[in-house]
């Protein structure tokens, strides 16, 4: 490797700490020469190693440290040798002894140390035991015992380096009262690799000043003329960092809204709350239908009714009861006004779509319009159902409409929503005539999602609202399945979980267009 | 929606072998998804409007016409059976009588399990849960026609009810037997309850309850069997009990009529005469979008089941769903195969237009994910909790009748409520949490609800306060090229002193400020929260 490269990389910190291996083995070691910040030492030692430069080995060890009473003793000696220096000026009473600063417990100690190493004699008088130094006592004195230079030296001291004479007095120190104990120590071993020797070889280049940071005084003098800029990992992680995010389903919802405005669609946006005239009437579902009920519609309890328009509920109830002048036989079922005032909220976008066609004229034909809007389900929830949805709407009010439009259109869409295998099938609504299921192929996952219902709109829907059979194509479509399949959703509910962990670091819709420039449907 | 069970076998004999994803297709053709395939089993979705496929015949019907087997419209013969149903007394909700006899029938296990089942299905789906009418059917040899609908008071009926141990009244039915309960809501307030009674005077059963286990059970033995059917609606009578023969007859059945003495009147039943309606190929083909040869119209109606001469179709009169010459563009474009149909966009060009509040509030979008917000996104369905209760407040709320949870039972008035709990459901997060949302808020009037476009912010953290949430707020009206003022109003939710009206050119456009301490401790978070709330139209207005 270019050893001008590899030290073009080195950090300030590296720098430092890289030319101390020369001498010191031990990332202790490293903090105590450095003179550097503990953790400034730790990071730079950690680099280093990621470059290859050095190796780091785990390394414990036995150390020894003063205890409590090593501490004591090492101020004013050990209690043996005070117990003999008082018998110098002549022999004491064991009990005369204790009144010269030496405790009973170290009186008694040291009694047997002393005896046994015969610097003491011991003789009763009556009842008293007295004790005088004995001649190897005062040649005791003058020096100082192993124990004695042992508290002297430097702690902590590694135990492993203990000289023979040294441990005799380890042993014998550790054997009493708190004088001396053992730690284990955690440190780090540290040895250059031969990257490392060599950069060793190139003190030089590491003396050499590299620029950190450009800066406004870097700018301003040119200073960084002639002088090298630390390269850096380029590989290496980096922090994440996030900003202010638009909500995922929401990016879906404005590229929705831009294919249809592309294929000159006008938007249409209405209530939420919408009368049972509206929202179904309207669009001729039976008064008797099962989805009129309470478990599939949410009824408003406050305010309970809304107002209908008096005179297309009349035309409306007609065609219900017997088709009136629409060419059909109708429900022939009694149809209740009081049940169209029924406040609600909308189920589907095509009431939207109904009240749009109510206020066209001929003269604004043809016509095309789209929504993407919130409607409401009173269903239980579950991994693909939630009572809240988005769909996407639209309606081609247009004399010259047909099936094969509304397969066109609708096949464009979904190629622009990325999906090129488009299924179409029979289905039923009660509103259009014919209908049409749709499911788009989800490649990934190799199943066919169901999207919702197409159709043109019966004449009982048509001729009330814009006074004529013309033909008008529709369709309202869920979004849930195609947002989940896109943002990898396991669960419809997730789109309103709201964890603002999570909607920072969702990913951004973006489809790419297949087949670009080709005009479909040709 | 119902579904059917169909055997695999019946459907392979007249499509021929095929792979599942095809079987799948084809079936699915018919406009009756194919739901799933367990050994033999077929499982197929039944839409509404076609009870006459809720039975295994009917759908191999339709089907065995649809792939060309057997085309065109299959007539049923009907003979006359010489007997009668005296229609004595009626009730006022429950007038109508129809009624057929099938002979020369052989049943196993399955297929009395099967008549059964269609039984139920036509009384759901058809009958409205048997709120337009109910049917009945009994071995024929264990009555003794002529049959006599009447009434009797309740208790005065005493029959055994189908698998039921012993004898009880009709009363009693509604109060013990199983199916008396699930239906007896029908002849609530009655005193006296419809019944059908043979020659002999034997109760054969208490329509639309239930029938008579000794007489009104058909079981392997049956050969020949009595069908009824009774309620409100006469037009649906008719056709169940077509639905019913057309399936018999498709079993091997020969099918007699009844005549049905009302008091002054008297109909025979059933009728099989196909149905005929005008159409004109013409409507078709604009509807399609494509021309259409005389023989591919036939031909596509005749693989629906239908026949079509001259302008003329002739349909099976159990097709309840047809009520225009539009659903036979529907039947031709099944027949014809959907797949078929070209796809096509017209050249016309229409220009497109946005909604101005929506494009407004992608502009908001932009300028508050620039400042570094992010977009959040509540239901709208909230509860009087959120609402009012933890924001110190008793305000009128739009109210669902038939919420399932109380946590969803009223609509959002404001939003500031839905981000507060969005930043509890957030409080094991980092902060600064800086949010915002835009959606729908809900006033009740008296006849309707005000909805408004609403926009609304919310920063969290130990350096938010009314300076802050100002900064942001004036940030974005200024974008927009309007001067923001505040002026002082109190809130109950906010701090006094630390609220403020927001005004754009004199007309308040919303608030702002720092929620009160005990609001925040309702939403058991420990960081300020400062925040404001827009009415996106009342900004637009000011544009």
């Amino acid at each position: 490797m270019d050893v001008r490269s590899v030290i073009g990389g080195l950090s300030p910190l590296e720098r430092k700490v890289l030319p101390l291996m020369e001498k010191h083995t031990s990332q202790s070691d490293l903090i105590a020469h450095a003179g550097l910040k503990d953790v400034e030492v730790m990071r730079a030692i950690q680099w280093l190693s990621n470059k290859d430069i050095l190796t780091i080995k785990d390394d414990e060890r036995d150390e020894v440290v003063l205890d409590e009473n090593g501490l004591l003793y090492l101020k004013e000696g050990l209690p043996e040798k005070r117990f003999l220096r008082a018998l110098a000026s002549g022999p004491r009473s064991l009990a005369a002894l204790e009144k010269e600063g030496l405790s009973r417990e170290e009186v008694m100690s040291s009694l047997g140390v002393l005896k046994g190493k015969l610097l003491i004699a011991l003789e009763k008088k009556g009842d008293v035991q007295e004790a005088s130094i004995t001649e190897q006592g005062r040649a005791y004195l003058k020096k100082d015992s192993l124990e004695e230079v042992f508290l002297k030296k430097k702690f902590p001291i590694l135990k492993s380096a203990l000289a023979p004479e040294e441990k005799f007095a380890f042993d014998s120190l550790l054997r009493r009262k708190r004088i001396i104990r053992q730690e284990k120590q955690k440190d780090k071993e540290i040895h250059l690799t031969s990257l490392g020797k060599e950069l060793m070889h190139h003190k030089a280049l590491l003396q050499e000043e590299s620029i950190e940071r450009l800066s406004r005084d870097i700018l301003l003098s040119g200073s960084w003329k002639g002088k090298n800029f630390r390269t850096y990992d380029v590989e290496v992680q980096v922090p994440k960092i996030s900003g202010g995010r638009k909500h995922f389903d929401n990016e879906a919802i404005q590229y929705i809204r831009r294919i249809w405005l592309d294929m000159g669609f006008s938007e249409m946006t209405g209530n939420i709350v919408q009368t049972a005239f509206w929202d179904l009437d309207a669009l001729f579902v039976p008064q008797d239908h099962p989805a009129r009920e309470m478990q599939d519609t949410f009824y408003l309890k406050k305010p309970k009714n809304g107002k209908v328009p008096q005179k297309l509920l009349r035309s409306i109830k007609e065609v219900h009861e017997n088709g009136s002048k629409t060419g059909s036989r109708g429900w022939r079922i009694p149809f209740s006004e009081e049940v169209s005032k029924k406040l609600l909220l909308r189920t589907h976008t095509t009431v939207l779509s109904a009240q749009t066609i109510a206020g066209l004229k001929k003269s604004n034909l043809p016509a095309k319009f789209f929504s993407v809007g919130k409607v409401f389900r009173n269903e239980a929830t579950d991994w693909k159902h939630d009572f809240e949805l988005y769909q996407v709407e639209g309606i081609v009010v247009d004399p010259d409409a047909n099936l094969s439009h509304l397969k066109g259109y609708l096949k464009e869409f979904y190629r622009k929503m990325g999906f090129t295998d488009i299924r179409m099938r029979p289905g039923h609504f009660p509103y259009t005539e014919p209908s049409m299921e749709i499911d788009v192929y989800n490649p990934k996952r190799k199943v066919w999602i169901e999207l919702g219902g197409s159709g043109i709109f019966r004449p009982e829907v048509v001729i009330p609202l814009l006074g004529e059979d013309i033909p008008v194509l529709a369709w309202g479509q869920g979004m849930g399945r195609i947002m989940m399949a896109y943002y990898g959703l396991k669960d419809i509910r997730e789109i309103y979980k709201n964890d603002l962990e999570e909607l920072r670091a969702k990913k951004v819709w973006f489809m790419k267009e297949e087949e670009y420039g080709k005009h479909p449907g040709e | 929606m119902a579904n059917i069970l169909v055997s695999k076998k019946a459907v392979v004999k007249l499509v021929g072998k095929m792979d599942e994803k095809e079987l799948v297709q084809k079936v699915s053709s018919l406009g009756t998804p194919l739901e799933s395939i367990e050994g033999d089993v077929l499982t197929i979705e039944i839409n509404p409007n076609r009870p006459d496929l809720l039975s295994e015949q009917g759908f191999l019907r339709a089907f065995s016409a649809l792939t060309g087997k057997t085309p065109g419209l299959k007539e049923y013969v009907v003979q006359k059976s010489g007997t009668f149903c005296k229609v004595e007394k009626t009730l006022k909700i429950w007038p109508f009588v129809v009624c057929a006899i099938v002979k020369g029938l052989s049943f196993d296990e399955e297929r009395v399990r099967d008549v059964i089942q269609v039984q139920e299905k036509l009384g759901m789906t058809l009958c409205r849960n048997r709120k337009k009418g109910g049917i009945g059917i009994y071995p024929l040899d264990k009555i003794v026609p002529p049959i006599t609908f009447t009434t009797m008071p309740a208790n005065d009926i005493r029959f055994t009810p189908l698998e039921y141990p012993k004898e009880i009244t009709g009363g009693d039915i509604l109060e013990v037997h199983p199916t008396g309960r699930k239906y007896g809501h029908i002849l609530a307030d009655q005193k006296e309850f419809p019944v059908f009674l043979d020659s002999k005077g034997t109760i054969m059963s208490m329509p639309p309850i239930i029938n008579s286990h000794v007489v009104g059970k058909i079981d392997e033995q049956t050969k020949d069997i009595f069908i009824e059917a009774t309620g409100p609606d006469l037009e649906t009578l008719k056709s169940a009990l077509q639905m019913l023969c057309a399936m018999f007859g498709d079993m091997g059945g020969t099918i007699f009529s009844v005549d049905i003495r009302y008091k002054e009147k008297m109909i025979v039943t059933p009728d099989m005469t196909p149905k005929s309606m005008k159409i004109e190929k013409k409507y078709v083909e604009s509807r399609i979008g494509m021309k259409i040869t005389e023989e591919v119209f036939g031909k596509s109606l005749s693989r629906m089941g239908h026949s079509y001469k001259n302008g003329i179709v002739l349909y099976p009169a159990y097709r309840t769903d047809i009520l225009h010459q539009v659903d036979f563009v529907e039947e031709f474009a099944i027949g014809f195969g959907y797949e078929n149909i070209p796809a096509i966009i017209s050249r016309v060009a229409t220009v497109g237009h946005e909604d101005p509040v929506e494009v407004l509030k992608e502009k908001l979008r932009d300028v508050l994910t620039g400042l570094g917000l992010l977009e959040t996104k509540r239901y709208a369905l909230e509860s009087d909790l959120l609402q009012n209760r933890r924001m110190l407040l008793d305000e009128s709320l739009v109210e669902l009748e038939n919420s399932w949870s109380e946590d969803r039972c009223v609509l959002r008035r404001w939003m500031i409520p839905s981000l507060l709990a969005i930043l509890e459901e957030n409080k094991h997060h980092e902060y600064p949490q800086r949010i915002f949302e835009l959606g729908t808020t809900f006033s009740p009037m008296a006849s309707e609800v005000l909805e408004e476009e609403s926009l609304v912010i919310a920063l969290a953290s130990s350096e938010e306060d009314f300076t802050r949430i100002k900064q942001h707020v004036v940030a974005l009206v200024e974008s927009l090229g309007l001067m923001c003022q505040t002026k002082k109003v109190k809130h109950p939710s906010f701090i006094e002193g630390r609220c403020a009206e927001i005004v754009v050119d004199k007309k308040v456009v919303g608030m702002l400020g720092e929620m009160h301490p005990q609001v925040l401790t309702n939403f058991n978070l420990t960081v300020p929260v400062a925040v404001a709330e827009i009415r996106v139209k009342k900004l637009l207005d000011q544009l």
